[in-house]
C-alpha cells in the first residue's frame, strides 16, 4: 500500500447541511394521528370518569375547565403529530445515515455504517393496516444513539436494510 | 477451527472444599445483614420463656440450613469442558447449566477475599462477551488448578477466535505480561485521598444509615413506645447553637473516617501496572481484585480533581471499556500519571487543541434547571403539607445558590478539538477532563429546543460505546463543523474502536 497523508481542506469535506432529506411515506401522518386520537380518547375517558365520581355534581366549572383543557390539549397533539410528521425525515450517504426528527426538541442523529451493530424491521398494528414498517438500527453507543426510522413502505424497508448491511460489511478500505 | 484431542477437564470436577465455608459464610452475612435488627433486639430483650423456646427452634431451624445448604451447593456444583465450551452445573434445588464458548471468553481474573488468602485458595471470575450479570464464577479453587484452567482457557479462545480477531488473540494471551509499574498507592496517599473524598455522599450515607436504623426499629419495637422514649430525650433535648454546631461536627468528623476507612479498604496497595496490551488494577486489603483494560476498549478517558484532591495535586482517573467489560478506576494518582494514560491513548504525542467555550444562554437553561425544576416542587409539597406558600427567603436564597451555580458551571466549560479527537473540562466544585479520539465514537447527535433552534444554537452529543459526550449551546455552523470532520474521521478509520 502506498502511504499518503493529503492535507485536508475544511471546505471541501462531505456537509450534512447539504443533505437532501426524504420525508417518510404520507401513509405515515395518518398513523401518527391514528395513535394521537387513541392516546386522547384514552385521556378522555379518564378525564369522564374522574369528572363523573368527583367533579360532576358540586363543581360543574371545574368539570368545564377539565374538558377545555382536554380540548387545548388534543388541538396541540394533533398540531405535533402533523409538524412532527413534516420534521420527520432521513437522507443516506455513502457512508453513513441521517435521521432527523422531534418538534419542542428536534434531534438529528448521523450513523456511520462502519459503527451499525445491526438492523430490523418491525411492524406495529396500525402500521401494518396502512402498509408501513419500522426500521431499526442499532449501535453500540446505546439506545438514545440507535435509530428508529418509522413510517417505511413495506417494499423499501427491506431494501434499505440490505443496503446498510452490505455496506457495514465493508471496511473503508474495501469501498476504494 | 482446529481439532481438539485433548481430556482436560472432560470429567466434571467439584471445587475446593473450602467452597463449603465460603459459601456458609456468604450465607451467615446475607442473613446477619438482612435480619440485624431482629438479632439485635433477641439479644437486648430476651424475652419470656414461652418466646424463649421459639426465638431457639427458628434459630437452630436458620443455622441447620445455613450449614446444610452450602453441603448440598457443594456436592451439586460441577464445572467441566464439553467440546468448545466452560461449563458450570450448579442449583440446590433446580439444576442449571451454564456454559460460555471458548470464543466468548474475554479474560479469566482471579479474586481473594481474607478466608481465601488464609486457605491458599482462589475464586475464578470468567469475563464473557455476553450481557453483564452473567454470572460466570467459581467460589474457590486451589491456585495451581486456577493457573491451569485459566492458561487452557486463554490458549483454546486463542484457538477458538477467528483469524481476523488476531490483534485480538495477541491482547489476550498476553494480557498478563507486565511490562512497567505506573503507580502503587501507600498508606500516606490513600489518607490523602480519603480526605480529598466526596463527603457530601458520606454525610449523606451517614444520615441515610441513622434514618434507616431508626424506621427498621421503629417497624419492630412500634411507633408508640419509640416515641415514647424517644420523645422523652427529644424533649429535654435543647438545641443552642453551639450543640449544632458540635453535632455538625461530629458528623463530619465521622465522614471523614467513613471516607478514610472505606478507600483505604477498597484501594489498599493499588497498583496500577502497564501491560503489553493494556492496563491492569491490583486492589483491596480484604478482598484483592484485579481488573483488566486493554488499549483497544478504551472508549476515552476521563480524569477529575476537587479543591480538596487539588490541594494534594491528586486526580481520579478512569478508564471506561467497550461491551460491559471493568471499569478501570483509580481514586487518586498525579499529572505525570494521567499524561502518560493520554499519551498512551492519544497516538498523536503533540497535539494542537483549540479552545472553545459555551454561549452563556446556557446558563439560562442550568437556571431553570437548578431552580424553577425543584422549587417548584418544593412549593408544591409545602403548599400540600402546611397550606400555605414557603417562606420568601427559602426561594431566594436557593435561587441565588442556583443562580451562581450556573455561572460557575458555565465558566468552567470548555472544550477543545484537535485533529484526532476532543477534550473536555466541565464541572461545579469538581471539575472533570474527558478526552476521547474521534474515532471511537459511534454516532453524532444535533439536539435543539425550539428557543435554541431561533438563535441559531444546537448541543452536540457524541455516543460512544461506554457513555456520551455532549457539549452544549454552540453555534449551529460549528457544531455541524465537528460532525462533519467527525464523520469524516470516524467513516475514514480503519483502526478498530473495540
Amino acid at each position: 500500500m502506498i502511504f499518503a497523508n493529503h492535507e485536508i481542506n475544511l471546505d471541501h469535506f462531505p456537509k450534512v447541511e447539504h443533505l437532501d432529506y426524504q420525508k417518510v411515506a404520507p401513509a405515515y401522518l395518518k398513523v401518527s394521528l391514528i395513535g394521537s386520537a387513541l392516546f386522547l380518547l384514552f385521556f378522555l375517558i379518564i378525564i369522564g370518569v374522574f369528572a363523573a365520581v368527583y367533579t360532576y355534581e358540586n363543581h360543574p366549572f371545574l368539570t368545564l375547565i377539565l374538558f377545555l383543557g382536554w380540548g387545548g390539549l388534543a388541538i396541540l397533539v394533533f398540531f405535533f403529530s402533523w409538524k412532527g410528521y413534516h420534521l420527520r425525515a432521513y437522507a443516506i450517504r455513502e457512508r453513513d445515515i441521517t435521521y432527523r426528527k422531534g418538534v419542542l426538541f428536534q434531534t438529528q442523529t448521523v450513523v456511520p455504517f462502519n459503527r451499525v451493530q445491526h438492523c430490523e424491521i418491525s411492524q406495529g398494528p396500525v402500521e401494518r393496516w396502512f402498509n408501513l414498517k419500522k426500521l431499526e438500527i442499532y449501535t453500540a453507543g446505546g439506545s438514545s444513539s440507535d435509530l428508529s426510522i418509522a413510517g417505511l413502505d413495506t417494499e423499501l424497508a427491506p431494501k434499505l436494510k440490505d443496503y446498510i448491511i452490505k455496506k457495514t460489511g465493508l471496511d473503508a478500505s474495501e469501498e476504494e | 477451527m482446529q481439532v481438539r484431542k485433548n481430556d482436560f477437564l472432560n470429567i466434571p470436577e467439584r471445587q475446593s472444599v473450602i467452597a463449603i465455608l465460603l459459601i456458609f459464610w456468604r450465607l451467615i452475612t446475607s442473613i446477619v445483614k438482612t435480619l440485624w435488627p431482629f438479632l439485635l433486639l433477641l439479644l437486648i430483650r430476651g424475652g419470656s420463656n414461652d418466646q424463649d423456646f421459639w426465638y431457639t427452634s427458628i434459630s437452630l431451624g436458620v443455622a441447620a440450613v445455613a450449614t446444610i445448604l452450602p453441603i448440598i451447593a457443594y456436592f451439586k456444583f460441577y464445572y467441566y469442558i464439553e467440546e468448545d465450551a466452560f461449563i458450570i452445573e450448579q442449583g440446590i434445588f433446580n439444576k442449571r447449566k451454564l456454559s460460555v464458548t471458548f470464543d466468548r471468553i474475554q479474560n479469566v481474573n482471579f479474586e481473594q477475599s481474607v478466608i481465601h488468602r488464609i486457605f491458599n485458595v482462589v475464586r475464578l471470575v470468567i469475563d464473557t462477551a455476553g450481557a453483564k450479570g452473567t454470572e460466570f464464577t467459581i467460589s474457590a479453587l486451589s491456585k495451581e488448578k486456577a493457573d491451569q484452567i485459566r492458561d487452557y482457557l486463554i490458549e483454546q479462545r486463542e484457538i477458538a477466535t477467528p483469524v481476523n480477531l488476531e490483534d485480538d488473540i495477541q491482547d489476550i494471551s498476553t494480557i498478563n505480561t507486565i511490562q512497567e509499574s505506573l503507580l502503587h498507592l501507600d498508606i500516606s496517599d490513600l489518607i490523602k485521598i480519603g480526605l480529598g473524598q466526596n463527603h457530601f455522599r458520606s454525610i449523606g450515607i451517614i444520615i441515610g444509615t441513622v434514618f434507616g436504623f431508626y424506621t427498621q426499629i421503629e417497624q419492630i419495637i412500634g411507633e408508640e413506645e419509640l416515641q415514647e422514649q424517644g420523645g422523652a430525650a427529644l424533649e429535654s433535648f435543647d438545641p443552642t447553637f453551639y450543640v449544632l454546631i458540635s453535632l455538625g461536627v461530629v458528623i463530619l468528623f465521622i465522614a471523614l473516617v467513613i471516607s478514610i476507612v472505606s478507600t483505604v479498604m477498597r484501594y489498599y496497595d493499588l497498583r496500577f501496572l502497564k501491560t503489553s496490551a493494556g492496563y491492569k488494577i491490583i486492589t483491596g486489603l480484604f478482598t484483592r481484585r484485579e481488573y483488566a483494560a486493554n488499549h483497544t476498549k478504551i472508549q476515552f478517558i476521563q480524569w477529575s480533581t476537587n479543591p480538596l484532591k487539588k490541594l494534594f495535586n491528586l486526580y481520579s482517573l478512569q478508564l471506561p471499556q467497550a461491551a460491559g467489560a471493568d471499569l478501570l478506576y483509580i481514586p487518586g494518582c498525579y499529572l505525570p500519571h494521567i499524561d502518560t494514560v493520554c499519551k498512551a491513548y492519544y497516538e498523536d504525542n503533540d497535539p494542537i487543541f483549540e479552545s472553545h467555550g459555551i454561549h452563556w444562554r446556557e446558563v439560562i437553561r442550568l437556571f431553570f434547571a437548578y431552580s424553577i425544576i425543584p422549587l417548584g416542587l418544593y412549593t408544591g409539597i409545602y403548599f400540600l403539607r402546611y397550606e400555605i406558600l414557603p417562606p420568601m427567603f427559602h426561594l431566594v436564597i436557593w435561587s441565588v445558590l442556583a443562580l451562581i451555580s450556573s455561572i460557575i458551571y458555565y465558566r468552567k466549560w470548555e472544550y477543545a478539538i484537535s485533529l484526532d479527537g476532543i477534550r473536555i473540562k466541565k464541572g461545579l466544585f469538581a471539575t472533570h477532563f474527558f478526552l476521547l479520539k474521534w474515532y471511537k465514537i459511534q454516532s453524532i447527535q444535533l439536539r435543539k429546543s425550539i428557543f435554541q433552534n431561533r438563535r441559531g444554537y444546537t448541543d452536540i452529543i457524541f455516543y460512544t460505546a461506554s457513555g456520551a459526550l455532549r457539549i452544549p449551546y454552540i453555534k449551529e455552523e460549528k457544531a455541524l463543523a465537528l460532525q462533519n470532520y467527525g464523520l469524516y474521521k470516524i467513516e475514514s478509520s480503519l483502526e478498530d474502536w473495540m
